[in-house]
């Protein structure tokens, strides 16, 4: 175990016993008792990883895959059968919406009751208190009784106190999913802050888009165990591919703008474009130039924002994506304007493709549109032997243990 | 930046198993309590207020309830069920009785029965927030001496105005008894609250034993009562089972801490003679027999909540780990 190390968990298992009626668990005391009367849930056996201080680390796997089960260890709520964990520092976590609140409680109430179920004082409490109303944006509503919150005020209110907190280990349990656009970003803002301070962030989503944005590692968990933790990337796409494999259900692939999107930045169309002309055109060879053309409104209040587009075969498996925000383009549009992905020598190989473009907001984390473009990319036979998807610059090498030694080389 | 020290470790394999092992933070609870206040008061006020939410009265009902309760008594055995010959503040002796032992019986057996339920009512927060549940049976607790307090007054009140009761020094011994009395339904409420995850059962048979309960304790007769009975079946010699119950010096006390002494209901139909023995009463002679004094029955009561607090906290504490899986 490195001592540097924010969570360290090893080898913890737990297994919940399911008991069919309450006599189950009366015989099984009894010394007499030859078999089980429970059927046991192994909600994890033997995982083992580490958190380095200052790391985000997105938790991902199916229903039951024992996400929950770990989270609740973690927060110290409940505990593994074998194996253990450390952590450094205070811990805080937001496991449920509303979790922790009184509804009959007013939102200032429940801010303080919340400190308190924390260990914090009612002093030091008040301290934090404008900042918590600041976040949370319930001003007209703090002294409110919670029960006529909505989902989302309350998923800000707990957001705003756990955060208040300064835990220098935060868990947080698929609970952003409720807040509004605007507090999403919000509270992604918060995380980015958050995570340059060198705190640790344990975070569990459904969301891979999400975990990508936000986590620098990612740890999978299968029915239980650990099956891969690296960085945040290729485990979501590991993930992914599984998933994919699985169930190839359809998407938002189709989404269209509409008046929803009217106020948000969107996108108005994506065409493909000849390079060398400018005209439009679906049909390429590999090492034609090919434009993807933008066009795009900034909503009623322009922002700056990100524009990515990612390149899938029909089974939605990425080839290549890029966006401003990782190019470190700025895009700052006025009111409405054209941004082009300029590809100028195509190295897929012949097939149908689909070109998905998205208008994000300048993290690259929150979607506010994506639309596929007009046509999809069609790539015609270049050579009638190639194999595959991509046409890879490469180069071949041959060495020979004979008495001349020959060697060869070709370029392509 | 500095590292932050080790806060939160956990090993199944240097867990400690067993009740005994949970009796050494015992020495600690008091120090959890007192570091925790704001949360134990925000849990009271949760509680008090949950009880008579949406009520036009609201809070006005923890005062209501006992006046009317005392009425209804004082209505009962001063008049419709009066002692036969007794009229006036003779008779309302046995209402002061009966109320002061109810109060006290009733705070008990209302708290401790909501501590039954307390750790599943409040599962959703076991489940999901760490902090030491083992403070979540406080808050009934202490509603309920609110309500006894209240009744206190009105018994004090009424007590005093018809010189049934009398001021002095023993006054001063109602937070000591209001100490123990704490002490007690905690112990009890922990061992309940820990069943009760455990055998949902729990409850039911709980409040049926507590009927029992209530008869068994001094609550509606005199001790010399019950001891003239034993003696009318020839069982004098077990008249300290009376004592045994955990209840009984804790009733007493509350009683005689009142101002309501022991000695003022007397249904005497036996004398003790200077030899010790018991003869049937005749007319003409007097009570020799003095009973045991209010720190008697305060001791009494102090060794029997020590010993619930010590079985309650250390059974709670030895499963407390497992409630967010149970509930």
């Amino acid at each position: 175990m490195s001592d540097q190390a924010a969570i360290s968990v090893h080898d913890v298992s737990k297994t919940y016993r399911i008991y069919g009626n309450p006599f189950g668990r009366i015989k099984e005391l009894m010394p007499w008792n030859k078999h089980p009367h429970h059927q046991a849930v192994h909600a994890l056996t033997g995982v083992n990883f580490e958190v380095e201080s200052g790391q985000c680390v997105g938790l991902i796997g199916g229903n039951g895959a024992g996400k929950s089960t770990l989270l609740k260890i973690l927060t110290g709520t409940t505990f593994p059968d074998t194996g253990g964990y450390s952590i450094r520092g205070n811990v805080a976590s937001l496991l449920e919406l509303g979790a922790g609140f009184t509804m009959d409680f007013t939102g200032r109430e429940n801010i303080y009751m919340n400190g308190a179920m924390m260990g914090i004082s009612h002093r030091e409490m008040r301290s934090r208190f404008d900042e918590i109303l600041e976040f949370s944006e319930l001003h007209e509503f703090i002294d409110a009784p919670l029960r006529t919150y909505s989902s989302g005020m309350i998923c800000r209110l707990g957001f705003s106190v756990a955060v208040a907190t300064d835990p220098d280990v935060l868990i947080i349990d698929e609970i952003l999913s409720v807040g509004d656009m605007n507090f999403q970003r919000k509270c992604v803002e918060r995380i980015y802050d958050y995570k340059k301070n060198g705190k640790t962030l344990f975070f569990c989503s459904h969301s891979l888009y999400d975990v990508r944005q936000i986590c620098d590692d990612a740890i999978w968990l299968d029915r239980g165990t650990l099956r891969m933790q690296g960085d945040a990337v290729s485990v979501t796409n590991e993930y992914s591919t599984l998933q994919n494999q699985l169930s190839d259900d359809d998407g938002d692939l189709n989404a269209d703008p509409d008046d929803f999107y009217r106020d948000q930045p969107h996108l108005v169309s994506a065409t493909l474009i000849d390079l060398a002309t400018g005209e439009p055109r679906a049909r390429f060879q590999p090492g034609e130039g090919l434009g993807v053309r933008i066009h795009l409104r900034n909503g009623d209040t322009p922002k700056e924002i990100t524009v990515g587009v990612a390149v899938m075969r029909r089974d939605k498996l990425i080839l290549f994506s890029a966006s401003t925000e990782m190019d470190k383009v700025p895009v700052n549009i006025d009111n409405e304007g054209f941004v082009t992905l300029l590809l100028p020598d195509l190295r897929i190989l012949a097939g149908e493709y689909v070109l998905m473009c998205g208008v994000m907001d300048r993290h690259g984390f929150h979607r506010f549109h994506q639309l596929p473009t007009s046509e999809n990319l069609i790539i015609e036979v270049a050579k009638e032997k190639d194999l595959g998807v991509l046409l890879h610059d490469h180069q071949w090498k041959v060495e020979s243990r004979t008495a001349t030694p020959g060697e060869a080389e070709r370029k392509v | 930046m500095t590292t932050p020290e080790l806060l939160h470790t956990y090993d199944a394999a240097t867990n400690p198993k067993g009740m005994l092992r949970h009796l050494t933070p015992l020495i600690g609870y008091p120090g959890v309590v007192a570091s925790n206040t704001t949360l134990i008061a925000n849990f009271f006020r949760r509680d008090l207020l949950g009880r008579f939410r949406g009520s036009f009265l609201g809070l006005f009902w923890v005062l209501v309830q006992p006046i009317f309760l005392f009425a209804i008594y004082f209505m009962v055995f001063g008049f419709l069920f009066a002692p036969k010959g007794q009229t006036g503040a003779a008779s309302v002796e046995f209402a002061i009785y009966l109320f002061g032992g109810i109060i006290a019986f009733s705070s008990f057996s209302e708290s401790t029965t909501r501590s039954c339920n307390t750790v599943l009512e409040n599962g959703n927060l076991v489940k999901k927030v760490r902090f030491p549940c083992e403070l979540l049976p406080i808050s009934n607790i202490l509603v309920a001496l609110i309500v006894y307090a209240v009744g206190a007054v009105v018994l004090l009140c009424v007590g005093l105005s018809l010189g049934q009761i009398t001021v002095g020094a023993h006054m001063l011994a109602l937070p000591l008894v209001a100490l123990v009395h704490f002490t007690m339904c905690l112990g009890v409420g922990l061992l309940l609250a820990t069943l009760q995850v455990l055998v949902r059962d729990t409850v039911h048979l709980y409040t049926i034993a507590q009927q029992a309960w209530f008869f068994l304790s001094p609550v509606f007769w005199p001790y010399s009562m019950i001891q003239g009975k034993l003696l009318d079946y020839g069982l004098g010699q077990w008249s300290w089972l009376i004592e045994f119950n955990p209840l009984y010096g804790l009733v007493q006390s509350h009683r005689q801490a009142l101002g309501f002494g022991h000695d003022h209901i007397q249904m005497h139909r036996y004398v003790m003679t200077p030899a010790g023995e018991h003869v049937p009463m005749v007319d003409g002679h007097h009570v020799v027999e003095s009973l045991p004094g209010l720190w008697y029955h305060l001791g009494l009561a102090s060794a029997w909540s020590l010993l619930f607090l010590l079985i309650g906290y250390s059974f709670f504490m030895s499963r407390k780990n497992k409630f967010s899986d149970l509930v």
